[in-house]
């Protein structure tokens, strides 16, 4: 039963886990195998419980179409038999309470549930970075896994309405959301930054209707920026010298290394029902080592460190 | 004592060069501990698992734990994203080992580069035997 495991798998949750948990923050500098230690059994407890949500939302609607239909036909059917009114006040509790239950670990589960960022990204990425930090050294993350829509991260509101009459109150919210950020020295010396950030913009629009009905929509436009730094040694890699067309791609030269930083925009989409403030956008691995990639790419080994 | 040959790293390739007394039951070469799985065929290296498996989740991995999901995913996102990585071994090992451009390595390819040590069998039937009689 997939509820019993996911009990089984948050009692063995230790302090600090449980406190990631409830903050849904995570900040410090540890080794990678730390950090790996520290999420695998959280990103596990949410896997476990996505799928019990969905199982509970399932029989959440089968139990809300068997109580029509076990009201409408079979407790009829049942009493005309002459069965037992005990019986069939229990069959139509069971009815009734069966959706009930589902409905309310539903909601419960949605209410404690973790963005699917911290195992479909943040965990991959660690497994990934592990193979290339240099051994032992630590590894700065941030991130804040509450969500883009929370007070602390609203940046500026203001009513667009003016005083129109069929639309009495536009509200627009911006919100500022630097959701993941990280260090690593990798093990050819060089150093690794990364950044996301989203930014959203909600409009709450208050229609009134020609019949006079209040009507109210949200509306929403989000972008995420992607950012990584890539400082290579100069006694260990030269920069190849790329058309100066390539937006993408900033090189900065330093005393001891040279800066890579290369930056990608995305566009968030996806429907926003009514006020939830639960929109999960989940940012797969791949674009960020994309861009790590490309740093490499535009990275030759220096002659003296070939084959050494 | 062998030296473990598997090349470990993601955007940067090396040698894993810990002291190992496994070898692995499909490629032969020498692993150490992190870097093999115990597979339906034996101790199987993580190079060779991850040609065989799949890359949908780094937790709960059966397939050798969070570094058996890494090798697979390199190979895959190798494959997807045509990178080509940076190798920053030895020399040694860049002759041995090393991937080229298209990912295959002296390993790859050992069935295709046998030397004819041993001439052609000869005919027994002496000089003339193939033409017909």
């Amino acid at each position: 039963m997939s509820l019993i495991a996911l009990w089984r798998t948050h009692r063995l949750l230790t302090p600090t886990q449980r406190r990631v948990l409830s903050e849904r923050r995570l900040s410090g500098s540890y080794t990678a195998e730390q950090w790996l230690g520290l999420l695998e059994r959280i990103a596990e407890l949410d896997r476990q419980a996505d799928a019990a949500r969905k199982r509970c939302g399932l029989l959440a609607i089968i139990g809300i179409i068997a109580v029509f239909l076990g009201l409408m036909f079979l407790v009829p059917l049942l009493s005309g038999m002459g069965a037992p009114a005990w019986l069939v006040g229990i069959l139509a509790l069971l009815l009734v309470g069966l959706p009930i239950v589902c409905g309310a670990l539903y909601f419960t589960l949605r209410g404690r549930d973790l963005p699917n960022n911290l195992r479909e990204l943040i965990y991959p990425l660690l497994c990934v970075l592990r193979e290339d930090v240099a051994p032992n050294t630590p590894l700065e993350l941030e991130a804040d896994l509450r969500g883009g829509m929370v007070k602390d991260k609203r940046t500026d509101e203001q009513n667009l309405s003016r005083g129109r009459l069929r639309y009495p109150k536009i509200l627009e919210t911006h919100y500022l959301d630097p959701w993941l950020s990280g260090a690593a020295a990798l093990a050819d010396g060089s150093t690794l930054r990364w950044k996301v950030a989203d930014r959203i913009r909600v409009r709450r629009i208050t229609k009134r209707t020609a019949r006079g009905k209040v009507k109210t929509k949200y509306k929403h436009k989000s972008k995420r920026l992607l950012e990584v730094s890539l400082g290579l040694r100069h006694k260990s890699y030269q920069i190849k010298t790329e058309p100066a067309t390539d937006q993408q791609v900033q090189v900065r030269p330093g005393e001891r290394r040279d800066a890579l930083r290369l930056t990608k925009l995305m566009t968030l989409s996806g429907s926003m029902m009514g006020r939830r403030r639960d929109l999960d956008w989940t940012l797969p691995l791949d674009p960020l080592l994309e861009l790590v990639s490309t740093a490499y790419g535009r990275a030759v080994r220096s002659p003296s460190t070939q084959g050494a | 004592m062998p030296t473990c040959t598997v090349r470990k790293g993601f955007f940067l390739l090396r040698e894993c060069n810990q002291l190992t007394t496994h070898l692995c039951a499909r490629c032969g070469r020498p692993a150490c501990d992190e870097h093999t799985a115990q597979q339906d065929d034996g101790l199987v290296c993580t190079e060779c698992a991850a040609k065989t498996g799949s890359t949908e989740s780094s937790t709960g991995s059966a397939l050798g734990g969070r570094r058996g999901w890494a090798h697979r995913y390199r190979t895959d996102y190798y494959s997807r994203s045509h990178y080509t990585p940076i190798y920053t071994g030895t020399a040694a090992g860049a002759a041995t080992g090393a991937a080229t451009a298209d990912g295959f390595d002296e390993f790859d390819r050992r069935s295709f580069d046998q030397e004819v040590s041993e001439p052609l069998e000869a005919d027994d039937d002496g000089p003339g035997t193939l033409l017909d009689s």
